[in-house]
């Protein structure tokens, strides 16, 4: 018992090495996890938790170093968590988005793999939030997988959604506009020293204009490799922060908090209905014709574990 | 509920060229074939520091060290990585070095605490079935499951 709260206060005083271990015990969801997760919940509540999310190859990496730079220069703490795929094959993951990620000495950076879950955020990112929370990190900087249409759901964990686009690469503006144009609080055109930079920062402000918010959006041209605009984007940022207030955030923190319970709940469910469907006989009944969709649907329904 | 699949524990793996040369394929094979593997891995990429290197296996608190050099310093910078995870109390870490060593510089790496050392034309296979069997055998099993 001594030894697990030893690894807390270890984390909780700074030790890295305590702070990695602590992520992986609650990313499988360990015996022990649950104490850390409570606890940390109690003392979280503070960091301001930002989104990046953007197709793939939009410099979402080289975005997130940049914005981490100049936060820590400021004094603040800042983790980053960013999410890659992992194969439904092999279920195994490539994360190549720390070698964008460099001159990051005060920065804790960790990379997470879906595990299974879409949306593009997953129940590991979440619970990792909380952790980044807890032991106090000011600035929480979380890099979707490349995300289309349907991987929405960093607009539940973040208090901030920055959408990454890039002329080019995924500046078909119009096809986004259902997905990852109704999301962002800011949009930032990366890459702004390409010349199609302008065409896409008028269909951007185009599309934005088309919706009412309580927030106006904000479009923000940044080149992250001069490190050019990014001055402005933490700014603007800072301004979203203080436009949300104290009843703003909370808010937030309570629905990335029912996120969580949410992604964990579908998971568990998802596993049971997986493994009714490969072990149940009614299975092969159906798909055999001997039993009708109806029917196959109650039966297994009861063989569901609860 | 029973144990689901996806709160197993995997496999966590960095890997990091270190050296000035800009010679990556055979480090990005080696990741590819171990996440195909079912391991999860993070690549660092190039010219890398040791230095960098050992924050990345604290950060991602990582069971095994990949480590691709070319550069013929392999006994300095390796030496230099092993030293600082000794300093910051890093344990259990299967280390692994792959590239252009010598035979005679083998059991000097093995001496400082490398696991294995993989020369050019190393099946992926084995590089696999060691780094499974490693791991495995500094855990105490490889199937910690948890109880959700």
């Amino acid at each position: 018992m001594d030894c697990l709260s030893e690894l807390l206060s270890k984390a909780l005083a700074g030790d890295e090495l305590s702070i990695g271990r602590l992520i992986t015990e609650v990313e499988n969801l360990g015996t022990r996890s649950y104490d850390y997760v409570d606890k940390l919940m109690k003392l979280g509540g503070k960091a301001h938790v930002v989104g990046v999310t953007g197709p793939q190859g939009v410099g979402k990496s080289s975005l997130i170093n940049a914005l981490a730079l100049l936060a820590s220069s400021k004094g603040m703490r800042v983790a980053i968590l960013t999410v890659d795929p992992s194969s439904p094959l092999t279920s195994g993951s490539f994360m190549g988005n720390r070698i964008r990620m460099t001159g990051l000495e005060k920065v804790f950076i960790r990379s997470l793999a879906t595990r299974g879950f879409s949306g593009g955020v997953g129940v590991h990112a979440s619970l990792s939030i909380e952790i980044m929370d807890g032991l106090g990190f000011d600035l929480i900087l979380l890099e979707t997988v490349g995300a289309g249409q349907v991987d929405t759901d960093v607009m539940h964990v973040a208090h901030t959604v920055i959408v990454v686009l890039a002329p080019g690469v995924g500046d078909e503006v119009q096809a986004l506009k259902s997905g990852l144009m109704e999301i962002g609080h800011i949009y930032v055109i990366n890459k702004s020293d390409l010349p199609e930079a302008l065409k896409l920062e008028d269909n951007v402000k185009f599309v934005l204009s088309l919706k009412e918010s309580e927030w106006t959006p904000k479009v923000v041209k940044v080149s992250a490799l001069k490190g050019e605009g990014v001055d402005q984007l933490y700014q603007v940022l800072q301004q979203h922060r203080e436009w949300l207030n104290d009843s703003g955030r909370r808010e937030v923190l309570v629905k990335r908090r029912r996120k969580l319970l949410e992604l964990l709940l579908l998971k568990m469910a998802e596993d049971s209905v997986r493994s009714a469907i490969r072990s149940s006989y009614v299975t092969q009944e159906f798909t055999e014709g001997k039993i009708g969709l109806k029917e196959a649907i109650e039966k297994l329904k009861m063989v569901m574990p609860r | 509920m029973r144990v689901s699949q996806i709160m197993e524990r995997r496999i966590k793996v960095v890997v990091g060229k270190l050296g000035l040369d800009g010679h990556d394929r055979g480090a990005k094979v080696i990741a590819r074939a171990l996440s195909e593997a079912g391991m999860e891995v993070v690549y660092t990429g190039l010219r890398q520091t040791p230095e960098q290197l050992v924050k990345a296996v604290i950060q991602e608190d990582a069971d095994v060290l990949g480590i691709s050099i070319l550069s013929g310093a392999h006994m300095e910078l390796v030496g230099e990585v092993m030293r600082i995870m000794g300093q910051r109390g890093v344990r259990d870490v299967t280390v692994i070095v792959g590239g252009i060593i010598p035979s005679s510089d083998v059991e000097k790496m093995k001496s400082i605490g490398v696991d294995e050392v993989f020369p050019p034309g190393t099946k992926l296979d084995d590089v696999v079935k060691f780094v499974q069997a490693k791991v495995s055998e500094k855990r105490g099993g490889l199937f910690e499951r948890a109880s959700i």
